[in-house]
């Protein structure tokens, strides 16, 4: 089974400055079925996570505040991730679309 | 942190380290120890270093300290007065299984099996006691296999295990479900739904569409679309779900006999009505053959024909629980035309008939399959129990029935018994196929050694304090139902994790052996642990241990059912899983694969990953060429 062994590394490897995780702290500015937003205090930026990434003791509600862990995002390839970029574009490509198919729509009327 | 004697009691093997300062001439006790299960945390920060003659915790206890010394320092033989013979530390360990001679004291699970070594003689097995003073065990050959097959280690290397007494087995069927296949080889767009041979025609798409939209106001636009397997490089939004399509022909859904089209999957995908695609996050939307882990037991098959049907929901509602409720339900009206048809298809069209039995083997251990679906923001539903196999019709939500532990015959999940709405992370998500062929329940069934009483689904509320009620009347029912063992099984990753502990806990206090299968690896990482979270088989597929896109990548297959019941049944024989190493390793699973397949003769499969799928690196120019 050898040749299935895997000299495998950890992605954590990939990271140079995984130990600058330090606190943060954001305050939940909505709640839907799907997720819960959160702003950054400080204005540091603002995540939107799906609802089984927070723990809570209780349903949470808008106003609450949160803490995590994070370290600064590290950017892993010099080279963009073609698959991403092309699913991007694609994607921007068709909202366009749809969004130019409900203008139409609109001025019709 | 200094032990109790019971914890020293438990770690007599690891290394002994003063956990305080000590003087010279002290009586060594438990409360001087440090806490082994720490030391991987202190020698991650420098704080300890074992050297290799560090004593061990039974050698020490009795002892005399010999030297003053300061916390934190591991015990040598050089500090050390009248080291101890750890063996005579040692009570019963473990769980005793007493084997199978009567001549045999009861104590000592650390039986070494040497069936697996083939030293076999005049049609009995050589079994030598390691504790217990000598006792020699000569042990009838059929017996042994049938311990010996199932002594395949488990998070580690162990090869402990005992022999067990052959159990009086009271085999009893107690349900039959037979399915009927109809194979399908095109799919065709007609005046009127049937099958005819083997192509299934669907009639009158306009009609059955506007049927859909007049009863879900949610849902805006509904269209069918057909992807023939020459012609997988085709572009799908995300994947909702992947599902068989079947009918009762007889009886309840879970017994009689069910109708199935082989060759042909419903593959539901929606986006909104800005074209924002229905999903938590990132989902599999993009090229099929991209973005499909073909073959899993949730996803397409290679060589399927997909029958889309694509549901554009309401502006926002994608984000809310009645968004993909509604597209679900749409597409149902649209599919229930297809099983009337079946129904009505001729007998002469059957390929294959298969029988597939609930049989309990009074006896035997009784095992109970948990399985943990996702329950907390609505968004994530299982529909449980409809009428029909895998509709929408008569089922309830998971959600709406507070998450508390339902149980289902084991033929009740594989009979199309769970629609799933689950719009976690496409790689891990069990689709309604997934359930369909689930592995574990299918493994499980054929599994002769053990008596599976049913299928508990238990949902995940989001708010601790209701994980915490939910779980504890899975604890009610694992009491009640006087368990001699569990799995324990969790879709996705997450804060589902957290009552994923406490149910293991919960079972797990009430002296059951529990196994838990969960996608764990870099990302999906354990939250919490407690002791009886100490054999867990991991889902992960992917090469770096990272969720990604790719279409039931990560969910449980055939080699994770597999792993999980050998840890199962060598924990319930009172064997021991080998600790996991502190950081996901890759080769565990393989150690163990290799592990089994050596002990059963029987070659194990592994599912492929994504790396096995094309990856187009030139997508650029093909989507850039007409941006803007």
């Amino acid at each position: 089974m050898t040749d299935k062994r895997m000299d495998y590394s950890s992605e954590i490897d990939k990271l140079k400055y995984s130990s600058t995780e330090r606190v943060f702290e954001g305050v939940i500015t909505e709640v839907n079925d799907v997720s819960v937003k959160i702003d950054f205090k400080g204005r540091m930026g603002k995540m939107d996570i799906p609802r089984r990434l927070l723990i809570t003791e209780y349903d949470p509600k808008v106003g609450e505040e949160v803490g995590w862990l994070m370290s600064y995002p590290e950017v892993l390839d010099t080279e963009a991730n073609q698959k991403y970029l092309g699913a991007l574009h694609e994607y921007k490509k068709r909202m366009a679309k749809i969004a130019k198919e409900k203008e139409k729509g609109r001025t019709k009327e | 942190m200094s032990i109790s004697v019971e914890t020293a009691k438990e770690h007599l093997n690891d290394p002994a380290v003063l956990c305080c300062r000590r003087e010279k001439g002290k009586l060594l006790e438990a409360s001087d120890l440090e806490d082994p299960t720490l030391f991987p945390d202190y020698e991650d920060s420098g704080l300890l270093e074992l050297p290799d003659n560090v004593l061990k915790i039974g050698q020490v206890l009795g002892a005399t300290l010999d030297k003053t010394m300061d916390a934190l320092l591991p015990l040598t033989p050089d500090v050390v007065d009248n080291i101890q013979d750890p063996s005579a530390q040692d009570d019963e360990e473990d769980t005793d299984n007493a084997p199978a001679t009567e001549d045999a004291t009861p104590a000592s699970p650390d039986v070494t099996a040497t069936v697996a070594n083939g030293n076999v003689s005049n049609g009995v097995v050589h079994l030598s006691v390691k504790e217990g003073k000598g006792i020699e065990l000569d042990v009838p050959l059929a017996m042994v296999n049938q311990g010996a097959v199932k002594n395949a280690p488990s998070a580690g290397e162990t090869k402990e295990t005992t022999s067990q007494q052959e159990p009086e087995v009271d085999e009893e069927v107690v349900r039959t479900l037979t399915r009927k296949h109809f194979k399908i080889d095109k799919v065709e767009f007609g005046d009127e739904t049937k099958i005819d041979g083997t192509t299934l025609v669907i009639g009158n798409t306009d009609e059955l569409c506007k049927e859909a939209l007049e009863n879900h106001e949610i849902v805006k636009d509904i269209s069918v679309s057909v992807i023939t397997p020459d012609d997988y490089h085709k572009y799908t939004n995300s994947i909702m779900d992947v599902q068989p399509i079947a009918t009762k022909e007889e009886g309840e859904l879970g017994e009689g006999v069910t109708r199935v089209l082989d060759g042909v999957v419903t593959v539901l995908t929606g986006t909104d009505e800005n074209g924002v695609q229905v999903g938590e996050f990132g989902s599999s939307e993009g090229y099929v053959d991209e973005n499909v882990m073909w073959g899993r037991p949730g996803a397409i098959d290679k060589g399927e024909i997909m029958l889309v049907i694509n549901a554009t929901v309401q502006a926002g509602t994608n984000r809310e629980r009645r968004g993909p409720r509604g597209a679900h339900e749409a597409a149902d009206t649209i599919v229930e035309h297809i099983r009337e048809a079946l129904k009505k298809a001729d007998d002469s069209l059957v390929v294959d008939t298969e029988k597939i039995e609930q049989k309990r083997r009074f006896g035997n251990k009784r095992v109970l399959l948990v399985k943990e679906i996702m329950g907390q923001g609505a968004m994530h539903d299982n529909l449980i129990l409809p009428k029909e196999p895998v509709g929408t019709l008569g089922a309830q939500a998971n959600v709406d029935l507070g998450n508390l532990p339902i149980m289902l015959s084991p033929l009740e999940v594989l009979d199309g018994g769970i629609h799933a709405l689950t719009c976690i992370g496409p790689a891990s998500k069990e689709t309604s196929r997934h359930y369909w062929r689930e592995p574990l329940v299918e493994e499980a069934l054929k599994d002769e050694d053990i008596d599976v009483v049913g299928v508990c689904l238990i949902g995940s509320p989001q708010a601790n304090t209701q994980k915490s009620y939910v779980s504890k009347r899975l604890g009610m029912w694992a009491e009640a139902m006087g368990l001699d063992g569990a799995i324990v099984t969790t879709e996705g990753f997450g804060n589902n994790h957290i009552d994923y502990g406490e149910n293991i806990e919960a079972i797990g206090s009430r002296g059951v052996p529990v196994v838990g299968i969960t996608y764990s690896a870099i990302q999906g990482e354990l939250v919490t642990g407690n002791k009886y979270m100490d054999a867990i088989v991991d889902n992960n597929k992917s090469k770096w241990g990272i969720e990604n896109e790719v279409l039931e990548n990560n969910t449980l297959c055939q080699e994770d059912a597999i792993r999980a019941l050998a840890m199962l049944e060598t924990k319930m024989a009172g064997g021991k899983i080998k600790k996991p190493e502190r950081k996901w390793n890759p080769n565990v699973k393989l150690n163990n694969i290799d592990l089994i397949e050596k002990a059963t003769g029987k070659k194990i499969e592994l599912a492929k990953n994504e790396q096995s799928l094309p990856m187009s690196k030139k997508r650029k120019e093909h989507y850039e060429k007409d941006v803007d």
